[in-house]
């Protein structure tokens, strides 16, 4: 079973992809803010991340830049799960292996997840 | 407060820079010899200790003590000035930190009021304290008094007025914007600019005097660069402006030139304080205007990204409701979620449409363009399009065979919206048609609908911010009149053109083209 690490500051939000990916079949873990990211990506190990950009402390392009830049993290694929208007262009100025808008449909979560983690 | 070495070295500097723009306006046709109209140092002072702090007052005084001995006044008198003139930088930096707490931008009224202030009434104790110094040391005679005392003022009056803002301005880091328009228009202004000068002040047409063009002619080219260009453009102009209105009326020259040397330079000078308070405050009010559209558009980005948070939870929600209700057979409660999704993606297109205009309003709409086959993109947003529509089909007619340069999303954006309109307005017809075209130069794309049409009176306003046609579409599916408005900019921004043809009760066709390039 895939593993998806889920970072979202909002817990109504981070709470509702935990659900959808747990009926689609995920196991999954869910951290507000990228310190928790940082402190737990080694231990859970995870076959994707969900990552929201706009959150406390350190900002979602720096979670993005020091886990690709790090040899352990860096294969991990990111998700950019963000309701910014501009979330295509800001995806491509980072090295993130994809995104979605907020507010977002079920299927095209779920078929994001399936393409980078698998089943 | 304690100095450390580069203290030293800045107030050396200032008593150096004093020394020589005093000597130098001293040269210049001093009334009583120590009053001149053209007076540097008032403003330099002032605006050294407002960058670099108080500290910096030995250096006025010694360069205004230095600069009166030379030029042969008694010790006494010139420590008398020098005190008069550094208490005058220092009351006027006490006042406008204390009380404006000055930001060195000018880009607030009270900053300018309170210059003005300062101007006027700081200046006054030097020049009462330099004429008593002069008057009590035998130097300067009873009835060049007054005359002594009008100079010494207004020279520092015009100096606080036109030199300060222009140092403290431009000592703020500026990230100058060389936008290719801007300085098109910087080079016409400045055009425009010298040859008013020439008429004016230095008189090249040669017209007879009783029609003698006005001083005052300056005043819309400066209107138009503090409007434009803001403070950093105004206060560079009114010290031009000064520098060589002051050469033209020393030489004799220009609408001020009519009673003696003195006479002249005082009522230019005045009109330079007036030039310049007048662009100051217009560039702070414009400053102060361009500062809370900046907020509005701040707010309004925030915002949008707030309220897709509980958008983004209610729809997910939603849905997994839906996934339940199916599995549970329930049509009755399946027939009220389809009732609610349709609104919950009309919510969030409006957000994004707000967002997107204050995105325009501030100019700051990008585009990240790239070789696009205008073809698959439409097919693919046809295709995207199809599972939301309910009994219209669409109907791709024609080929481009062509790549534009241009943002894909943003294209999307276009037609997802011109077609959802063709469908929104079409509420009983059944075919939309999206025919493409090409010629030489441009690829066009026709999405023509046969529904309820555009009035003639309505088809000049179909692309303003907010216009609503009058329709008898039910207000919760006609929107805030911005998609259209927001499609004509994006296609105007990839240099192409939008238009409309409607026969009312008949059916619309949007059309628009686009510049092709060659593959």
């Amino acid at each position: 079973m895939s593993k998806i690490l889920i970072c979202d500051d909002d817990l109504g939000i981070s709470e509702l992809i935990k659900t959808i990916l747990e009926e689609g079949g995920y196991q999954t873990q869910g951290v507000t803010d990228g310190k928790g990211i940082l402190k737990n990506v080694k231990t859970y190990s995870p076959d994707l991340i969900l990552l929201d950009l706009w959150m406390p402390g350190i900002k979602g392009q720096e979670v993005i830049k020091i886990l690709k830049e790090n040899l352990e993290t860096k294969n991990i694929p990111i998700i950019i799960i963000s309701a910014l208007n501009d979330i295509e262009k800001i995806t491509s100025n980072t090295k993130a292996d994809g995104f979605l808008p907020k507010p977002f449909d079920i299927l095209d979560l779920l078929n994001i997840v399936k393409k980078h983690a698998g089943k | 407060m304690g100095y450390k070495g580069s203290d030293l070295a800045k107030i050396i500097a200032l008593t150096i820079v004093y020394l020589v723009t005093a000597r130098f306006g001293l040269s210049q046709s001093a009334v009583g010899g120590f009053a001149t109209l053209i007076w540097l140092p008032s403003g330099i002072s002032l605006a050294a200790l407002l960058i670099f702090g108080f500290k910096l007052w030995p250096g006025i005084l010694l360069g205004a003590l230095l600069a009166n001995l030379l030029t042969g006044a008694p010790f006494l008198a010139a420590l008398g000035i020098g005190i008069g003139n550094t208490l005058e930088a220092c009351l006027g930096a006490f006042f406008l930190e204390k009380f404006t707490h000055l930001r060195r931008y000018f880009d607030r009224l009270k900053d300018v009021l309170g210059l003005v202030i300062v101007a006027t009434v700081s200046t006054l104790v030097s020049a009462a304290i330099g004429v008593i110094s002069l008057y009590t040391s035998g130097t300067l005679a009873s009835n060049q008094l007054i005359p002594t005392w009008i100079a010494w003022w207004t020279g520092d009056m015009i100096s606080d007025l036109v030199v300060a803002p222009l140092i403290l301005v431009w000592s703020n880091k500026w990230i100058i914007n060389f936008k290719l328009n801007k300085i098109f228009e910087a080079l016409i202004f400045t055009l425009i600019l010298i040859l008013i000068y020439l008429i004016v002040f230095i008189d090249i047409l040669k017209l007879p005097v009783d029609i003698r063009p006005s001083a005052y002619m300056i005043f819309p080219p400066l209107i138009w660069m503090a409007v434009r260009f803001g403070q950093t453009g105004a206060v560079m102009v009114i010290f031009i402006l000064s520098v060589f209105s002051t050469l033209a009326t020393l030489q004799g020259l220009g609408p001020f030139a009519e009673g003696s040397i003195t006479e002249n330079l005082l009522s230019q000078q005045i009109f330079m304080a007036v030039v310049s308070i007048t662009a100051l405050i217009l560039a702070s009010v414009i400053a102060e205007r361009k500062k809370f559209e900046q907020q509005k558009d701040e707010f309004i980005s925030i915002a949008a990204h707030e309220l897709k948070t509980p958008v983004t939870t209610i729809k997910g929600y939603l849905q997994l409701l839906e996934r339940h209700l199916y599995v549970e057979k329930d049509k009755k409660a399946l027939n009220y979620i389809l009732s609610i999704m349709p609104q919950i993606n009309n919510l969030t297109r409006l957000i994004s449409d707000f967002f997107d205009v204050s995105k325009i309003q501030a100019e700051k709409l990008e585009l990240q363009k790239e070789k696009i086959k205008l073809d698959d993109l439409i097919k693919e947003v046809v295709i995207d399009m199809k599972p939301s529509l309910d009994k219209h089909e669409i109907k791709v007619k024609g080929r481009t065979n062509s790549f534009v340069l241009a943002d894909k999303y943003r294209i999307i954006q276009v037609l997802t919206n011109l077609i959802g309109n063709a469908i929104k307005f079409s509420p009983k017809a059944k075919i939309i048609n999206i025919y493409l075209s090409y010629d030489k130069l441009n690829v066009k794309v026709d999405v023509e609908d046969f529904g309820i049409g555009i009035s003639r009176r309505d088809m000049s306003n179909i692309f303003e911010r907010f216009f609503q046609a009058n329709t008898n579409i039910r207000p919760s599916a006609s929107g805030l009149g911005l998609g259209l408005y927001i499609s004509s900019v994006i296609i105007k921004h990839h240099g192409g053109k939008i238009w409309a043809k409607s026969q009312k009760g008949e059916g619309t066709t949007i059309s628009f083209s686009l510049p092709k390039v060659n593959i």
